[in-house]
């Protein structure tokens, strides 16, 4: 037998610094866990079976560390939002000026090229936030693998803006603070999540509405609760204390056993987040990707009234189209297209893909992948993928490819 | 949580290739062919195999199919030549056989072998473990 990891060299953090972990290392262990080297860290892949998990989060709950992930803050002092506010509003491809407190979004950094240095969540921090203020005016969710590229990036555009006095005034109370020392997320995702979170004493009347975030408490821990995942999933993340994140993963995998939550490896993580066609920053977008080429012009407000970076770019993308596209397709095959393989259309490469793996639910190969064709492909269209040597055929369709009901 | 214990044991009718293919000994110059329970556990979740048809035939060393599992793909090397007889339709449906039980349930074809003495090129189960468990 003979092994392809097509996709286990970008998913390394820096080959020579050691690895990180999260305070729930040693709790992973104990449950068999299986590791894997991701974007630095040292992570949970699997604890029984991939398909084990996947299933469990589609049809009861699962519990996910991803206390990895990055966490900044923005704040502009003296309980002005407006210093941030004008920062951020220069800065990202979506309009902020009708976020209200605790109110989420999803959106992008970008290049002057429109190029996409990462995905985040960006939340307009919650009012009644006494129990700690270091999440300023607004804080943000970014990809583990990039929270240093991110925080840099930030501080650099806070201080070009800085220096050229252009509305100095306002951004110079401005500050940026990396909050992943001292804060970590859990993901608590499927059907049944608002009933564990009950068991753990959670006022669910309390619940946020999707795409919003609340504070709570949870025996004695402070926290906030965000309606959002990347599973295609109802469920919630809650951001915790760093030195409280063992406590309340070992509470929600107790409390949820009548549940049957289960604790979710990356694999499943990915197989998850691919069924509902959520690109993975690395794979699926970067920088040489735009958000309209990748299908995410719905998170655009492409002719916002505020200049922001990547204007020109988007702006004629939006106007004028884009040949090359993000599109999801299925295989009727027993082959797995893995990220690399070339696409063609009659005979002609016009592609290549970016994620592959199997649709538990589908039960079929699925995956997502770049084509550049000056008429756009329809559902139902056929392409050919060629896996290790063999050209199979491969249907376009809608995406996403798993819609929970 | 339910975990498998690691199969540190190979039942003594099964002869292993260096590529982890493995040919368990029926008598009458038939074997199954399948996977060892280590290369099931590297691959992890196992979701298709691709086989030959019956009556094909296949070449000791070459390769004769493939298994998908979620994170990679494999080529599935012939530890003997031989006839492909009879397939196991089980894994249609249930693929994860092979990670569950991959001596027996788990089996992938059944072949009529054309050259007995190509047995004795592969490694005792007991052989194979020390091999795998040295690297």
């Amino acid at each position: 037998m003979e092994s392809s990891h097509p996709s286990a060299e970008n998913t390394a953090g820096p080959k020579d610094s050691p690895l990180q972990v999260t305070p729930l290392y040693s709790a992973h262990q104990e449950l068999g866990a299986k590791f894997t080297a991701f974007a630095g860290w040292q992570m949970p892949v699997q604890y029984e079976k991939t398909l084990t998990e996947h299933r469990a989060v589609r049809s009861g709950a699962g519990l996910f560390d991803i206390a990895h992930m990055g966490l900044i803050s923005l704040s502009s002092g003296n309980d002005q939002a407006e210093g941030a506010f004008q920062f951020l509003e220069g800065l990202l491809p979506r309009d902020l000026s009708k976020l209200k407190p605790g109110k989420a979004v999803y959106t992008q950094l970008l290049t002057h090229d429109a190029g996409i240095i990462d995905d985040i969540i960006l939340y307009k921090t919650p009012e009644n936030m006494e129990f700690d203020r270091l999440f300023g005016h607004y804080f943000l969710v970014c990809n583990a693998a990039n929270a240093q590229t991110v925080l840099d990036w930030l501080k650099k555009q806070l201080q070009e803006r800085k220096d050229t006095g252009n509305a100095a005034g306002l951004l110079q109370s401005v500050t940026i603070s990396d909050l992943r020392d001292q804060f970590g997320l859990l993901a608590l995702q499927g059907p049944k999540f608002a009933d564990i979170l009950a068991r753990v004493g959670y006022q669910t009347d309390n619940m946020p509405s999707r795409f919003w975030v609340k504070p709570a408490v949870i025996e004695d821990m402070p926290l906030l609760v965000s309606r959002t995942g990347y599973t295609g999933e109802d469920g919630v993340e809650l951001i915790v204390q760093r030195g409280q994140l063992l406590k309340l993963w070992q509470r929600l995998l107790t409390l949820g056993k009548p549940y049957n939550v289960k604790p979710i490896g990356l694999a499943a993580r990915d197989t998850l987040r691919l069924e509902a066609a959520y690109p993975l920053h690395g794979n699926d977008i970067g920088l040489n990707d735009t958000p309209i080429e990748a299908g995410l012009t719905w998170s655009l407000h492409v002719n916002k009234s505020v200049p922001y970076v990547g204007e020109a770019v988007l702006k004629h993308q939006y106007q004028v189209g884009v040949e090359k596209k993000l599109y999801g397709f299925v295989i009727n095959h027993k082959m797995i297209a893995r990220q690399g393989d070339i696409i063609y259309k009659n005979s002609r490469p016009v592609g290549s893909v970016t994620s592959g793996s199997i649709s538990p639910v589908l039960n079929l190969p699925i995956g997502l992948g770049y084509i550049t064709l000056p008429i756009p492909l329809q559902p139902g269209d056929i392409v050919e993928i060629e896996c290790r040597n063999k050209r199979v055929a491969a249907e376009i369709v809608e995406k996403p490819f798993y819609q929970k009901t | 949580m339910p975990k498998k214990a690691p199969s540190n044991t190979i039942p003594e009718d099964i002869k292993v290739a260096e590529t982890h293919e493995y040919a368990r000994i029926l008598g009458d110059n038939r074997v199954r062919i399948g996977i060892t329970d280590f290369a099931a556990t590297q691959l992890g979740d196992i979701v298709f195999v691709d086989v030959p048809e019956i009556g094909d035939t296949i070449e000791k060393g070459e390769s004769f199919g493939s298994i998908e599992s979620v994170k990679a793909q494999s080529d599935l090397y012939a530890p003997v030549s031989g006839e492909v007889i009879a397939l196991n339709s089980m894994l249609e449906d249930s693929p994860e056989l092979i990670n569950d039980d991959s001596y027996d349930a788990g089996w992938i074809i059944e072949v009529e072998i054309t050259n007995a003495a190509e047995l004795d090129t592969l490694q005792t189960g007991e052989n194979y473990l020390d091999l795998v468990e040295s690297q």
